[in-house]
Parts: C-alpha cells; sequence; structure tokens
C-alpha cells in the first residue's frame, strides 16, 4: 500500500540554525504515530511542514502522492489540525466559530452545524454553545480546538499535545476516539511530551532529538532494541546527555546548608 | 455585525465574479469576512457569562465608537475650508489631511484589527488558498476604512451641499476614493518598508510609535493650526501657483475636483484627473499583485522568528544590564526596604517595556510639549523675554510649565494598575507576602522617579542657563510639589496593585479623573504663584507638601490585602 505520509531526506533551517536534519518516514494509512522528542527536538517544525505551514525546507514531503511544496491549500484540506497553543477567535461562540472552520474547509453549512452541534454535546459543551468562549476555562476552549480539527472527517489528523488542560473523562473520549478513527482507515499523528499516553496510544513511535530522528517502531521493537520496559526511560535513554539523577541532584544541591524553615 | 457592517458586506462582495477571476472562493471569503467583521464588533469581555450574554444587546459599541471619533476627524477637516478662497487651495489642504488622517488612523487599526497574528494559528492551517486570504485582508481592511470614511466625508459633504457647491459633490466623492486607495498604498509600503528594517516582532512596537505620533500630530494640529491660521488667512493664497506642486499628489484630487467644479478642462487639468485615477489603481494593484503577498508570508514568520531572535547579541544584554545596575543602585538609594525596592523595580521594567503602558502614557509627553511651545511660541505675548524676566506674566508662564508637566506622572499613575498581563499578578497573592503596601509605595516611587524626576531635570538643565539661579527654589518647590500631588493621588487611586487589572476595567473615568487631578495640581500651582517672591511662605509650603508626601506613603504603606482590589482571585 502507498504511504499516505512520506517524508524524504527532509532539512529544516532556521537562519544557521538547522532545526531538521535528513529525516525520512513512511507512513500508512490506519496507524497511530506518536511523534516524541525533548523540547527543541523539531517536532512542531515537522508538524507545520506536513501542514503545509512552512514552505521553505528541502527534501521532499507528499501527503497522500500530493505535494506539499507544490498544492499546500489541496494536503491542508485532507488534515485536521490540532494546534499545540490554543488560539481561537474566542470572542466568538464555539458554534459561530466551528461554522466558520466548516466553510473553511468547504463543508455545506447544514453538515457543520449538525457536526459542530453533535460533537460540542459529546464533549458535554451543548449549554455552552452559545456563549463566547472568552469566558471558557482552559479545557473547554481545548475541546472546541479539537473538534475545529475533527469537523471536516480528515484523512490525516496531526494532534499537538491534545490533551493538554482536559479532565480524565475527556482524555478517555479522546483516547477512545483515535481507536476508532485509526480503525477506520484515519492516520493520526500524535505529539506529546505525555510518555505513558504516547505508549498506550500508538501504533508506532517516532523519537526525534536535535532534528535527527532517533527511534523509529513499535513499543515493543523499541523496548527489545533499547533494554528498558517504559518509554519514559527509552525517552531518558536515547535523548539525554547527562543522568538525570546528576540534574536532580543538582536542583537539591543549589539549597545548600537551608534545610527548610521547620 | 452591525446594519453597516452587513450593508458594506452585500456591497462588496456585488464584485464576487472579479474575485473569482482572481481565483478566490467566495464562499470562504464569506465566512472569513463575516466572523471578522463579527470579532471587530465584540471587545473580549472579560466579565462572566451572564454579563458577556447581556452584553449581546450592545454589540455595536465599537463600531459605533470608531465610527463617532471618525467623525471628529470629519468635522476638523472643515478648517481646510478656512484657509483660502481659492477652491484647489482648499480641497489640496483638505486631501493632504484627510490622506493623512486617513493613514495615521488606519496604521493603528492594522495592527489592533485588521492584522491578528491568530489567522496565522487558525486560518493558514485550512485549506484557504493565497488569493482568498489576501483578498480577505484587502477586503477587511477596506470594510473598515469604509466605516471610517463615510463619518469622515459627511460633515464636508453637508458643509459643500450648505454652500451650494453641488457641481462638485460627485466628482469629489470619487476623488476622495481615489485618495483613500492611495492612503492604502502608502500604508502598505510604510509597513513593507518597517518589515525590511525590523523583525517582525519588533513590528507592533514601531506601529506603536506611529500610533503616538499620531495623537500628538492631532492634538497639536488642533491647538496650533488655528493660531497659524490667523496668520495665512488674510493672504489668499494660490496654492496652484506654487513650482512643484504638481508632484504633491493631494493637489491632484483637488485640481481635478476644481476641473469638474469650474467645467474647465485645459492640458494640466487633464492631466491632473489622470495622475488621480491612475496612480492611485495602479498603485493599488501594485499591493495586490506584489506587495501584499510579500506581506502576509512576513507576517506569518511572526512566530517562527521568535526562534532566531533568543540568539541576540551578548553585548547589548551586557549594557543594558549595566545600566540596569545603575537603576537597581539609584533605587536602592530611594526605596525602603527590599519589598518595596522590588515593586519599584517591578514596576520600573514593566512601565519601559509594556508595549500598551507606552502607547498610554507617552502621548501626554506629547501634549505637554505641544502646551509648553504654544506658551512659549505665541508671537504677541513675547513669552521668553517675559519668562527671563520674572514678570508678573513671565512668573504664571513657569508655574504654567512646571504644573501642567503633572499631567504625564497623572496619566502614568492613571495606567500603572492595568496590563494585558493582569493575570500574571497572582503570583503576589500566592507569595507569602504580608501586606501589598510596599509593593505600591515603590511603584509610586517608580512613577516618580520614572516621569517626575527627569521633567524637573530637564527644567533646571533649560531653565538654569535662560533664567539663573533664581529659578532653583522654585524648581525644587515645584519637584516637592509634584511629588505630594502624585502621593496624594495614589492615596485615592493606586489602592491596587501594580499591573494586576485588566486593561477594560480602565475607561471613561479616567477623563474625567486626570481633569479633576490636573485642577488640583494647578490649585498647588496657585498657591505657589501667589507667593512666588514670599519665601518664608514657600517654605512652609514645602513643608506641607513634605508632610502629606509622607503620611500619604505611610497610609499607603499600611494598605491591608482585604484594601486591595484584586481580580485574580476569582
Amino acid at each position: 500500500m502507498d504511504p499516505i505520509i512520506s517524508i524524504r531526506h527532509l532539512n529544516k533551517y532556521y537562519g544557521p540554525r538547522k532545526v531538521l536534519s535528513d529525516i525520512s518516514i513512511d507512513i500508512s494509512p490506519g496507524q497511530i504515530i506518536g511523534y516524541i522528542g525533548p523540547n527543541g527536538a523539531g517536532k512542531s517544525t515537522t508538524v507545520k511542514i506536513l501542514c503545509g505551514l512552512i514552505s521553505d525546507f528541502t527534501g521532499e514531503v507528499l501527503i497522500r502522492n500530493i505535494d506539499v511544496k507544490k498544492n499546500p491549500v489541496e494536503v491542508k484540506s485532507l488534515i485536521g489540525y490540532v494546534p499545540e497553543m490554543a488560539e481561537l477567535y474566542d470572542v466568538l461562540t464555539p458554534l459561530e466559530f466551528l461554522r466558520f472552520i466548516g466553510v473553511l474547509y468547504n463543508l455545506p453549512a447544514e453538515v457543520a452545524a449538525g457536526r459542530a452541534e453533535i460533537m460540542l454535546d459529546a464533549f458535554g459543551l451543548a449549554g455552552n454553545k452559545d456563549q463566547r468562549m472568552d469566558t471558557f476555562s482552559k479545557g473547554m476552549k481545548q475541546k472546541v480546538l479539537i473538534i475545529s480539527g475533527l469537523l471536516h472527517n480528515p484523512e490525516i489528523l496531526i494532534l499537538d499535545e491534545p490533551l493538554s488542560g482536559l479532565d480524565a473523562n475527556s482524555v478517555i473520549i479522546v483516547k477512545d476516539l483515535l481507536d476508532k478513527m485509526a480503525s477506520n482507515g484515519k492516520t493520526i499523528f500524535y505529539c506529546s511530551h505525555m510518555m505513558d499516553i504516547v505508549e498506550k496510544v500508538s501504533d508506532r513511535i517516532i523519537l526525534i532529538n536535535e532534528g535527527k530522528v532517533v527511534a523509529d517502531g513499535t513499543f515493543e521493537e523499541l523496548k527489545m532494541k533499547e533494554g528498558d520496559n517504559t518509554l519514559e526511560k527509552i525517552f531518558a535513554h536515547l535523548t539525554a546527555d547527562e543522568s538525570l539523577t546528576g540534574a536532580s541532584e543538582k536542583l537539591i544541591n543549589a539549597f545548600g546548608n537551608d534545610h527548610g524553615n521547620k | 455585525m452591525t446594519v453597516f457592517d452587513k450593508i458594506f458586506l452585500r456591497l462588496f462582495l456585488l464584485f464576487a465574479p472579479l474575485y473569482r477571476r482572481m481565483n478566490v472562493d467566495i464562499n470562504h471569503l464569506k465566512a472569513i469576512l463575516t466572523a471578522k467583521l463579527t470579532i471587530d464588533n465584540r471587545r473580549p469581555s472579560t466579565f462572566n457569562q451572564m454579563q458577556s450574554r447581556q452584553e449581546k444587546k450592545e454589540l455595536n459599541r465599537a463600531t459605533l465608537s470608531t465610527m463617532s471619533s471618525a467623525l471628529v476627524m470629519g468635522l476638523l477637516l472643515l478648517i481646510s475650508f478656512a484657509i483660502s478662497q481659492d477652491m484647489t487651495t482648499r480641497l489640496t489642504v483638505w486631501f493632504s489631511m484627510f490622506i493623512f488622517i486617513l493613514a495615521s488612523t488606519l496604521i493603528s487599526d492594522f495592527t489592533a484589527v485588521l492584522i491578528d497574528i491568530k489567522d496565522n494559528m487558525i486560518i493558514l492551517p485550512k485549506p484557504v488558498n493565497d488569493a482568498t486570504f489576501v483578498t480577505y485582508r484587502l477586503l477587511h481592511i477596506t470594510i473598515h476604512i469604509t466605516k471610517i470614511l463615510l463619518p469622515m466625508l459627511l460633515p464636508t459633504l453637508v458643509f459643500l451641499l450648505v454652500k451650494g457647491e453641488v457641481a462638485v459633490l460627485i466628482p469629489f466623492l470619487a476623488m476622495a476614493f481615489m485618495a483613500t486607495l492611495f492612503a492604502v498604498f502608502l500604508i502598505n509600503a510604510v509597513y513593507i518598508l518597517i518589515l525590511k528594517i525590523t523583525t517582525p516582532e519588533k513590528f507592533k512596537s514601531i506601529i506603536s510609535y506611529f500610533q503616538i505620533g499620531f495623537a500628538i500630530v492631532i492634538f497639536g494640529a488642533y491647538q496650533l493650526l488655528p493660531r497659524f491660521m490667523d496668520m495665512t488667512a488674510v493672504g489668499d493664497l494660490q496654492i496652484s501657483g506654487l513650482k512643484y506642486i504638481r508632484l504633491y499628489p493631494p493637489f491632484w484630487f483637488a485640481e481635478a475636483c476644481e476641473a469638474f467644479r469650474s467645467f474647465s478642462f485645459g492640458n494640466m487639468q487633464i492631466l491632473s484627473i489622470a495622475l488621480s485615477v491612475l496612480i492611485p489603481l495602479l498603485s493599488i494593484i501594485l499591493v495586490i499583485k506584489y506587495l501584499a503577498p510579500s506581506f502576509t508570508q512576513k507576517l506569518s514568520l511572526i512566530n517562527s522568528s521568535a526562534v532566531e531572535i533568543k540568539n541576540a547579541s551578548p553585548e547589548k544584554d551586557n549594557l543594558s544590564k549595566k545600566r540596569f545596575a545603575l537603576t537597581e543602585y539609584m533605587a536602592g538609594k530611594i526605596t525602603n526596604g527590599e519589598k518595596e525596592l522590588m515593586g519599584f523595580l517591578f514596576t520600573w521594567k514593566m512601565m519601559g517595556r509594556s508595549r500598551e503602558f507606552k502607547i498610554k502614557v507617552f502621548p501626554s509627553f506629547g501634549y505637554v510639549l505641544v502646551i509648553f511651545l504654544l506658551i512659549i511660541l505665541d508671537q504677541k505675548t513675547r513669552p521668553l523675554a517675559e519668562i527671563i524676566s520674572l514678570s508678573a506674566k513671565g512668573r504664571m508662564f513657569i508655574i504654567l510649565l512646571i504644573y501642567f508637566s503633572s499631567l504625564i506622572s497623572i496619566t502614568a499613575l492613571a495606567q500603572i494598575s492595568y496590563s494585558d498581563k493582569s493575570k500574571a499578578s497572582w503570583i503576589f497573592n500566592a507569595s507569602p507576602l504580608e501586606s501589598p503596601g510596599n509593593i505600591i509605595t515603590g511603584a509610586l516611587k517608580s512613577v516618580i522617579a520614572g516621569f517626575v524626576f527627569p521633567l524637573f531635570l530637564l527644567f533646571a538643565l533649560f531653565g538654569i542657563p535662560v533664567i539663573g539661579p533664581r529659578i532653583v527654589p522654585h524648581l525644587v518647590i515645584g519637584f516637592v510639589n509634584l511629588i505630594a500631588l502624585c502621593s496624594l493621588l495614589a492615596y485615592f487611586y493606586l489602592r491596587k496593585l501594580p499591573f494586576s487589572q485588566p486593561p477594560s476595567k480602565s475607561g471613561s473615568m479616567n477623563f474625567v479623573n486626570s481633569m479633576l487631578t490636573l485642577a488640583l495640581s494647578f490649585l498647588f500651582g496657585i498657591i505657589h504663584l501667589r507667593f512666588f517672591d514670599k519665601f518664608p511662605a514657600l517654605l512652609v509650603m514645602s513643608l506641607v507638601s513634605i508632610a502629606i508626601t509622607w503620611f500619604f506613603l505611610s497610609t499607603i504603606r499600611k494598605t491591608k490585602w482585604e484594601n486591595v482590589q484584586n481580580q485574580t482571585t476569582q
């Protein structure tokens, strides 16, 4: 089967700084990819390139055989993107916002409105659908943001830390939803720092560090290869320069001889 | 959306076939514009949901206030008809002012309303093509302009009608439209230029300086123009006699209008008509085709370029570190205890770095400057000679200068509690700070050190060489009095932590308060003037001021948590 996402020799610079270095990845439809790496490793840059937001890279990125560089608009319509920084036009109400997004994804108005109502209801926001979002909590905004990524039933879902601010019940809903979407043949590209969740939801885990792929495989494969039994340990093992206990020692030692007030 | 928005939107979507030919997706365009116009009309409400539901009834407020301030600007434009008897001259002045006012209003609106960085996160990841995005920006701008344009034109149209100049109405409207296109082109050119010479990060700060400058120029023009007009009104100036006037775009618009009015179409008139139509159209095509795309692309870099900014030069960092060490040293001398020092330094840094604070406070420097110029440049009274001789009039001028400068510190004090980042003040509540009093006195001292002291340094710098050492005691007394005034104000208005209130809470009452406090400042000034050469009385006055300062400072220092109105606890 043709890969739905194909990245070939992807390089990206910010000024003189190289943020992505010769990344090549093929992703088949129906997979949930856990895309992890330390802060500044290049995760968000990769995501922005996949979404057609950054075009000044070298290498080739094909989404369902469409070149992102040549045809970003077509690629964007295949993707549902939930960015990390929850930006919304928060003086709009969720329903107004989602209808607006629906038009941008070329959904008929009634379809968008219908889906939006159902999805808001599913997330327990039915009662808030006509309230301005500037009064919403972080979790409520995040739910609207997730809905805005799902609304047009995209082939590919790209999620950047999608669970931030969500309560435990909503986390369960989203995790379940991801499973169901994957079994319906959707591809999910999941970026997160929460190792335990990535470990559970991903069919395949890609770890990048300093712009390079340093591990790629199922969780079982990574465990075998690296000899650690949790993703957290594998992550630390592959990306930390010095031992992490050393760092926590340093933090504790910063107090000097002060043993606290009591 | 208001009725106005709906009408304008319909109007501009009449050109849909044209847009479609430019590869614009009309559905996308309409959706984005509808959303954006709705957003423009709604101020972010930080109140709870009950209130925001009520607020929906008053949605039109933002649009209405924009339109009414445009109406005021429109009235200002009528000045041009008082300048000369010659219609071409009048209209040239009119179009110059019109283009200037429009361009300056828009340049600030562009960042505040029209260039929303959120677009990068929300619209760009959606399958919206570039042509649509650019057209949306342009139409959004156009609708916004129309909202300003109509009220701005209204006074002049009424004036022309009343004067029976019916023949000029249609060409005048057409030329105003062309001049608007030209103004838009000018703004775009300025924007591109700014983006060329600076990073998108600094872009907003630069634009905010434009805003400050604009506020000052408008105020200055309002105050100074009528005075200069006294001089020029006699001469019936004929602007068409000037040599290079044909290079000046407002003149084309004016001459084109006049050509239709007097129905005289000589070669020169034809040239002006051609220029006034072609140049704006060509420049707007230039904007759409070449400038706008690169512009949006640059703006979309705003997020990513933040990464590069971190690699700023270490030398520069060192320099500002050294400069700050000096501030810290000085602050240590005038503050009392660590908490107050912390409050001082915190306020100092926030005042110096927060853009919104600068936008609110820095124009007052300009106002004060304009008033100074007004006093000093007045031809009839020969104020400088009076000041030097310390005559009765000269004394009044000195008192006026000293006490009017308090407008700056009053404005600063009124703004110091407000910030976009007001929510960050949770840190004060979370930390084991016994009382907020010391922080507030620190903030007060910071305002005095930043907005009162430097002015008196300036006064001394100019005053001592011009007037001689006789002025020194008056400067000292003025300084002491203004400090007392600030402490008094702080006691009434500054019972909040610095930068702890959302900006929406600062509102209309500020103007009334400023006027009241300015009057209070003048009360100090009048007493000062009354006893100008009675030294013992002035000594008593300054002792009273010192006592006032001491009393209010120690009262503020005792402020308890219960007295501090706070937003963050909810």
